[in-house]
């Protein structure tokens, strides 16, 4: 699959890493200056984006409309909420995902038809499960 | 009715002031606590300071009794999200929002805000109006419509002068709305003649804009 990521952060470096292993082409659209940087995980082969102007653009730079999936994974709900929903309502991506902190939020993102991801719930989760052994 | 502003810039700012003196309740919301102490200043205690798109601040500023949210920050992205949240989540009836990015405009009433202001096209169509020899206007897109509404200047030497409206052939989606002449709007009917220097609200299409354009201006043979 052609997928296009958004975000710099620990969780994308190793997220490419991984989807690459998985012989995916990937493209990383890096619109935070001063994000996480990835040594050792190695960026060779992966088309990089670098862009700090509107969403809409960077993504049309980023030829968002020929992939298969898009993933919003900066460390801003609303920039992800944002340019899931162009992905999914202007450029028809099959699969999208948004990392969306705020559970409530991320329950909203759901019933309006995107495909939410909330870590903070998800380690909420884990913390309780161990609280309760 | 009960207003919430999210963004305390100058537009925030402006906005309240004019809500708060006919009459209305007003709170404006901004991360910014010198902002918030702006508005304090000369308002009294309309300010809360939060981010405007966090679940538990809007639930402080009781978004759920609010009539209106108008989110007025300088980022689409913020303010689509106060919007959608507001709407979603507190079923507030009306959201407006500023465009930052005019491409973005179709974004927004794609995504349920009921009124996307594009500042920027505003600005221009102002600028646009001022300069000589570009005399016709944008003033509004009509929502959920491919239509616009335009104002023209009917130049002295234009073969329209003159005629009553019956026999000016207009593109088929166009038509004027209203023809102002010294200053006093005039509602047009079929026998309503163009005047020099008349000023010409149209309803009109992209497409046909040019056309109309032509045909109220085209100099007489």
């Amino acid at each position: 699959m052609r997928i296009c990521v958004m975000g710099s952060s620990i969780l994308v470096a190793f997220l490419i890493q991984e989807l690459r292993k998985e012989g995916h082409q990937i493209v990383h659209v890096a619109s935070e200056p001063g994000g996480y940087s990835s040594p050792g995980l190695g960026e060779e082969g992966v088309e990089k984006v670098v862009g700090d102007g509107p969403t809409l653009d960077i993504l049309r730079h980023a030829s968002i409309e020929s992939a298969d999936a898009f993933l919003a994974l900066s460390n801003d709900d609303n920039r992800n909420a944002m340019a899931a929903q162009i992905a999914q309502r202007l450029f028809n991506i099959p699969k999208v995902v948004c990392l969306i902190q705020e559970p409530e939020r991320a329950e909203v993102y759901g019933r309006l038809g995107l495909t939410p991801v909330c870590p903070t719930s998800a380690a909420v989760e884990v913390i309780q499960g161990v609280l309760r052994r | 009715m009960y207003i919430i502003i999210v963004g305390c810039g100058r537009v925030g700012r402006g906005l309240a002031q004019t809500l708060l003196s006919v009459g209305h309740e007003v709170l404006v919301i901004d991360r910014n606590s010198a902002r918030c102490d702006l508005a304090r200043e000369g308002m009294g205690s309309v300010a809360l300071e939060g981010d405007g798109c966090q679940v538990g601040v809007l639930r402080e500023a009781g978004i759920s009794r609010a009539d209106i949210l108008v989110a007025t920050t300088g980022s689409d992205e913020d303010n689509l999200a106060a919007c959608q949240l507001a709407k979603e989540l507190f079923n507030v009836p009306t959201t407006m929002a500023i465009v930052n990015y005019s491409q973005n405009e179709a974004l927004y009433e794609l995504l349920g805000v009921d009124m996307a202001v594009n500042a920027t096209q505003l600005i221009l169509s102002t600028l646009e109006n001022e300069i000589v020899g570009r005399p016709l206007m944008h003033l509004i897109n009509l929502r959920g419509t491919d239509r616009r509404v335009v104002s023209l200047h009917i130049p002295a030497d234009a073969a329209v002068v003159g005629k009553p409206l019956s026999e000016v052939v207009l593109p088929p989606n166009s038509f004027i709305t209203l023809v102002v002449r010294e200053g006093e709007p005039l509602l047009p009917d079929e026998e309503t003649r163009l005047g020099s220097d008349d000023e010409v609200l149209a309803v009109t299409t992209p497409a046909e804009e040019d056309m109309l354009w032509e045909t109220l201006t085209e100099v007489a043979p």
